[in-house]
């Protein structure tokens, strides 16, 4: 008979918490960025989150404002300083528009340059010439959320050995301390050909 | 003749000036011009101190911003800071800043653990210098801003700057992650008091099932209750953000044996914790609550300022599932994942050892005196060590030695016989056995539970063990010269067949179920029986 008693006692404490199991529900944002990144490290972006109609109205009653948006923003990365931010609610779509400079965003490192893509997973899409396309997941909402995104980053012209490694994005850029841009080396040849050409007298048939 | 001439000069000029060009002897020799801007936090946390420096957590305490507003490159930047007393000197380096060019550095300064000793706020300073070469020349710039370090159990609640914050929650609560930093199940004192209240509990491996989960955590919880645990409500401007909090360690909650909800949230999640279960903190406007992930994944709220009225664990899970959760559901809120922020590096700071019986130090045990809402005072320690015999020669000749002992309880006593092992509680329950194993009292009792509660509990769990109920005739019965519903059950079992006996009845918001069983027909165990009900009594 002994069994019971521990039976008894399970039973009695676990009936009334049956009904007491609650559900932490985690949200999710889709979105895109565009990522325009200049010669000196600025990053110049463009993004718009898409939420459902119910979120969307969450997102409104909880960010009154769109200055307290903009720390979900801006919390992303600390090591950079915003500047222009603008943030609009788009009503008719049930989403978020911003735009922003990053002063800083990569970080110039001599040989090369690092932009971090932050701690989130990430996935390469596809890379054709200085546009990089990922897509980057990220929390939000201090981990109550996650934003999904899109993201196109399109580096400086003549970035060249492009690449990622842990969460870092590396790329080279022409060396312009020295001024040596290959597009006057090619004018002098071509001056010094032309030259060449028209004062060296060439052996011609018959003269 | 004259064409060749113009064409050969316009071309030597084009080389020229491409040669010039390519090897930059038209660019300016600018110079480079170095802007800079040194944010820093007024303040840091002792209790947390661990946190800032991991750069992945990202609560730096001073952000370095530098701009070459010149025309020429700036080159070997190199950045040191320190803390006085608190952090050595770190340096960060970059090699060039091109004109146009922003560097933003962040600080993570490692602290020392000396922090962690400081029991209130302490100034210091944190010192930056930057050095960076200009056209040859080595150039510095120092800055000095001030720091407190604050004392180990002061919590600031925002990150914000008041310029910055809107007031809002999220702005008020920024700093709401770093509580794990205060959640130690690791901590001896919390392992102990969770393994009293397991104790308590009969033994329970929380982390094998619910069942298991949830008769660990009553056991935790009762062991608070009967030692006088209590809500202390928080004080003015507590949550307003504004002010640096005293947020206790769990440590320090089973001390003084109080805290504000925070401090019990933090307590509970902790002791929680200590035995293989997810714990969360969930934040909202003006309160706070724990809520625990049992071994299914099932989550459920406790709302740990209810300790305050003495109820039981069952209770505070229902209170915490009706009002609080509900509350902040309907509101702005944050739920802290303890073993998440604890993975990420938020976690406590090393604290004072302390002695190994800290525990009894404290008056805290299974026989603590202190009682729940006044209702009882001693407890079951007192089984079977009590002088003398309260019943005498009661009985003496049923168990043929003439001698009983008393069973104090924290709810009720009983008399047994002198001659059989004491009754044992296992927290909810109180079990006494015959010599020869064919005789069985067990007084069940559980806060918040109705007479029927009681009923279906022990009914059903006879079917769950395979007993079948043949006969069950209901009625009333005395008890403590009252009259209470009581059941009298014939039972079928492996063993044979067996009666059972039960009064049901509730007493101050505690339901009580007083049952004996015995193989069927055996009139001295029925007799026997009878006697220590007659002995049954509330009050330890």
């Amino acid at each position: 008979m002994k069994t019971i008693v521990t039976l008894v006692i399970l039973l009695l404490l676990a009936a009334p918490l049956v009904a007491g199991e609650v559900k932490i529900v985690e949200y999710k944002i889709d979105g895109t960025m565009k990522v325009t990144l200049d010669n000196v490290g600025n990053a110049h972006v463009e993004e718009a989150w898409h939420l459902t109609p119910n979120l969307y109205l969450q997102m409104k009653e909880t960010y009154p404002t769109t200055y307290m948006l903009r720390r979900e923003f801006e919390n992303r990365r600390s090591d950079t300083e915003y500047r222009d931010m603008k943030i609009e609610w788009d009503d008719s779509n049930n989403g978020v528009k911003a735009t922003y400079t990053m002063l800083g965003a990569a970080i110039n490192r001599g040989d090369h340059w690092e932009l971090d893509l932050g701690d989130g997973d990430m996935t390469l899409s596809s890379q054709n010439g200085n546009t990089v396309v990922l897509t980057l997941v990220q929390p939000i909402s201090g981990g109550d959320g996650r934003l999904i995104e899109t993201a196109t980053i399109v580096l400086p012209d003549g970035a060249k050995n492009v690449g990622i490694d842990g969460g870092m994005l590396r790329y080279e850029l022409p060396d312009k301390e020295n001024g040596r841009n290959p597009a006057f080396l090619g004018l002098a040849i071509i001056s010094l050909v032309g030259l060449i050409l028209l004062n060296v007298p060439l052996k011609r048939g018959g003269e | 003749m004259k064409a060749k001439v113009v064409t050969s000069a316009m071309l030597v000029l084009l080389l020229v000036v491409s040669i010039a060009s390519y090897t930059g002897a038209f660019e300016k020799d600018g110079m480079g011009k170095l802007e800079y801007k040194v944010y820093s936090k007024d303040q840091v946390m002792s209790g947390a101190y661990k946190v800032y420096g991991n750069p992945k957590l990202d609560f730096w305490a001073t952000k370095t911003v530098l701009m070459n507003d010149g025309e020429g490159t700036i080159k070997n930047i190199r950045i040191k800071y320190s803390i006085d007393n608190y952090a050595p000197e770190t340096e960060r380096r970059y090699p060039l800043l091109l004109p146009g060019e922003t560097i933003v550095d962040l600080y993570y300064p490692i602290l020392s653990s000396d922090v962690t000793r400081l029991s209130a706020s302490t100034p210091s300073n944190v010192r930056i210098t930057v050095t960076y070469e200009v056209n040859g020349e080595t150039r510095e710039e120092s800055v000095t801003k001030p720091l407190s370090i604050l004392g180990a159990n002061d919590f600031v609640f925002s990150s914000l700057n008041p310029e910055e914050s809107t007031g809002s929650f999220y702005d008020t609560f920024s700093n709401a992650p770093l509580l794990a930093a205060w959640v130690t199940p690791s901590d001896p004192v919390v392992r102990e008091f969770a393994d009293l209240g397991n104790k308590l509990a009969g033994g329970a491996g929380a982390s094998l099932s619910d069942d298991e989960a949830i008769k660990s955590l009553s056991g935790m919880w009762e062991l608070a209750v009967r030692n006088g645990f209590s809500y202390k409500t928080e004080g003015e401007g507590y949550w307003t953000g504004k002010f640096a909090e005293h947020i206790m360690f769990p440590r320090d909650v089973i001390r003084d044996k109080s805290g504000t909800c925070v401090d019990l949230a933090l307590w509970f999640a902790s002791l929680a914790m200590s035995q293989g279960l997810k714990a969360y903190i969930v934040l909202m406007p003006g309160h706070a609550f724990p809520l625990i992930e049992l071994p299914s994944g099932a989550i459920i709220p406790v709302e740990a300022t209810a300790i305050n009225q003495g109820v039981s664990f069952q209770e505070a899970v229902q209170i915490g599932m009706e009002k609080s959760w509900k509350m902040a559901m309907n509101g702005p809120h944050d739920i802290i994942d303890v073993a998440e922020e604890h993975s990420n590096g938020i976690v406590p700071p090393e604290l004072p050892s302390l002695e190994a019986d800290i525990l009894s130090k404290w008056g805290i045990g299974l026989n603590a005196g202190a009682g729940n809402a006044g209702e009882n005072g001693a407890n079951n320690g007192g089984a079977g060590g009590n002088g003398g015999n309260p019943g005498g020669g009661n009985g003496g000749d049923d168990v043929g030695n003439g001698g009983w002992d008393s069973y104090h309880g924290t709810y009720f006593s009983f008399n047994y016989p002198a001659n059989w092992d004491a009754p044992e509680d296992y927290g909810g329950y109180v079990y006494l056995l015959s010599p020869d194993e064919e005789f069985e009292f067990i007084v069940l009792y559980s806060r918040g539970a109705s007479v029927e509660d009681m009923a279906q509990a022990f009914e059903g769990s006879l079917v769950d063990a395979g007993v079948e109920i043949t006969d069950r005739q209901d009625g009333e019965a005395s008890l403590m010269g009252q009259s209470v519903y009581a059941v009298a059950y014939s039972l079928r079992t492996d063993y044979g067949k067996y009666s059972a006996a039960a009064r049901y009845f509730t007493a101050n918001g505690v339901g009580f179920a007083v049952i004996y069983d015995f193989p069927a027909g055996n009139s001295e165990y029925n007799q026997m029986g009878e006697h220590i009900v007659e002995t049954f009594n509330l009050g330890g």
